[in-house]
């Protein structure tokens, strides 16, 4: 199943009026990429139109909410994963909403999947003697706290993942990894595909060579993982 | 192929036909490094993953409509993130609406006036209340009765701040600001969501509208 391929809206600075907001079809909503469906509740709501900014939040909770939990549920216990997930999407909407998020929605919304899960674990170490059962839920504020500061997300706070750090530094040699190990293609393809985004690649791509960079990204992010232990 | 390179294959593969995709059921295949590789190569796909497209069927009760709901009533509301998550505070203490009610108006010492309780609870829980208004009391007693304190209550309830915006006014627009239909529309939804102060002012009202 895959999402049609997204397209902006173009954006203005002209206020939004009933008068000048144009509804979209439910098809033409889920075309926006979510940084347009932001710019388009955002329009709804200045036009006075409630309900048609509360469809186009649908579209965006309903895209990611399910992708988030999976991330979450990665790292944080079962009885936990539904309300860090929803704190996430909740302060990621917010920071979009009053303007403190960086940089384009879905950079930010996995910047603060991986802040919350950071922070949840934090929480837990700094209170060692105190072990859940796993039918229960950690406090409210360790998960909900976060959401709770009306400021901007500190920029500067970032968890370094390890994947970005196993990755090779060549722009070339990251799109290989993200078409054959992130996109399942073989190497055939990886290789055909990077020669025509990269036409002036000299030598061009070869199916060795994409195996190669592959095999060190593997061997670089096993190494980390090892060394942790 | 390695065990890992077959399982994130597989989970790909399952992701992408739109099938449950659980993370975990993959990871419990592996052990030690091997989980802790495939656990990082899984969440780096899903970080990738454009997102699902729409399906009005599958979104119809799910968790992402109810956030959604949230959502739009925390942005259009005034008690900050109230609307997302005090619902999701009560489902957690495995409350029903009316006996957090009982309970808040057992804790203030006002049993029988449920009712009003109930108003002014349900304004809450969909931001039509102000926050500011309401008292530490309720939220200590409130905070009591789901699982959070008072503080944390107030602090999630701040209403938001206004972001950049167009220049000509606030990002979310008021009741004071659309267009006088609309007005009307709004002034009615915050008559039904939340007794309006009576002309004697009762100690109801000072809880939940009095402020500290």
């Amino acid at each position: 199943m895959s999402v049609p391929a997204p397209c902006a809206r173009p954006t203005t600075n002209q206020t939004t009026t009933l008068a000048n907001f144009r509804p979209l079809s439910q098809t033409e909503l889920d075309q926006l990429d979510s940084d347009a469906l932001i710019a388009y509740i955002r329009d709804a709501d200045q036009a006075g139109r409630r309900d048609e900014a509360q469809r186009a939040l649908g579209v965006l909770c309903f895209r990611h909410y399910d992708n988030v939990k999976r991330r979450v549920s990665i790292r944080v216990p079962w009885a936990d994963v539904e309300d860090v997930a929803q704190e996430v999407m909740a302060s990621s909407i917010k920071s979009a909403f009053d303007g403190t998020a960086v940089g384009q929605f879905v950079n930010w919304l996995n910047r603060i999947v991986d802040r919350r899960v950071a922070d949840y674990h934090r929480r837990k170490e700094s209170r060692p003697t105190e072990v859940a059962l796993p039918e229960e839920h950690e406090q409210a504020e360790d998960i909900w706290g976060e959401a709770a500061v009306v400021g901007p997300e500190e920029p500067t706070i970032d968890v370094e993942r390890k994947i970005d750090a196993a990755l090779p530094e060549s722009k070339v040699h990251r799109r290989v990894i993200d078409i054959y190990v992130f996109d399942d293609q073989d190497a055939r393809t990886t290789a055909d595909r990077i020669n025509q985004e990269f036409p002036d690649l000299d030598p061009s791509m070869s199916v060795d060579n994409v195996q190669q960079i592959a095999s060190r990204f593997r061997k670089n992010l096993r190494g980390m993982l090892d060394e942790e232990g | 192929m390695s065990d890992v390179d077959r399982l994130l294959s597989e989970y790909i593969a399952e992701h992408r036909g739109g099938g449950e995709a659980d993370p975990v059921g993959y990871l419990d295949r592996v052990q030690g490094t091997d989980r802790a590789e495939l656990a990082e190569l899984i969440d780096a796909y899903l970080a990738r993953s454009p997102g699902q497209p729409w399906d009005a069927a599958a979104f119809a009760g799910s968790s992402a409509e109810r956030l959604a709901e949230g959502m739009a009533e925390a942005f259009g509301g005034q008690a900050g993130l109230w609307p997302v998550v005090l619902p999701r505070l009560r489902d957690r203490a495995r409350l029903k609406r009316d006996e957090v009610v009982a309970r808040l108006a057992e804790a203030l010492g006002i049993s029988g006036r449920e009712e009003k309780v109930e108003r002014y609870y349900h304004g809450m829980e969909h931001g039509s209340l102000p926050s500011t208004g309401v008292s530490s009391r309720v939220l200590n007693a409130l905070g009591g009765i789901v699982g959070a304190s008072g503080e944390f209550l107030r602090s999630i309830g701040e209403p938001f701040a206004e972001g950049p915006g167009p220049a000509e006014g606030p990002v979310f627009a008021r009741a004071t600001t659309r267009a006088a239909e609309f007005q009307v529309e709004v002034a009615d939804e915050l008559r039904t969501a939340a007794p309006q102060p009576s002309e004697e002012w009762d100690d109801v009202d000072e809880l939940f509208r009095g402020g500290d």
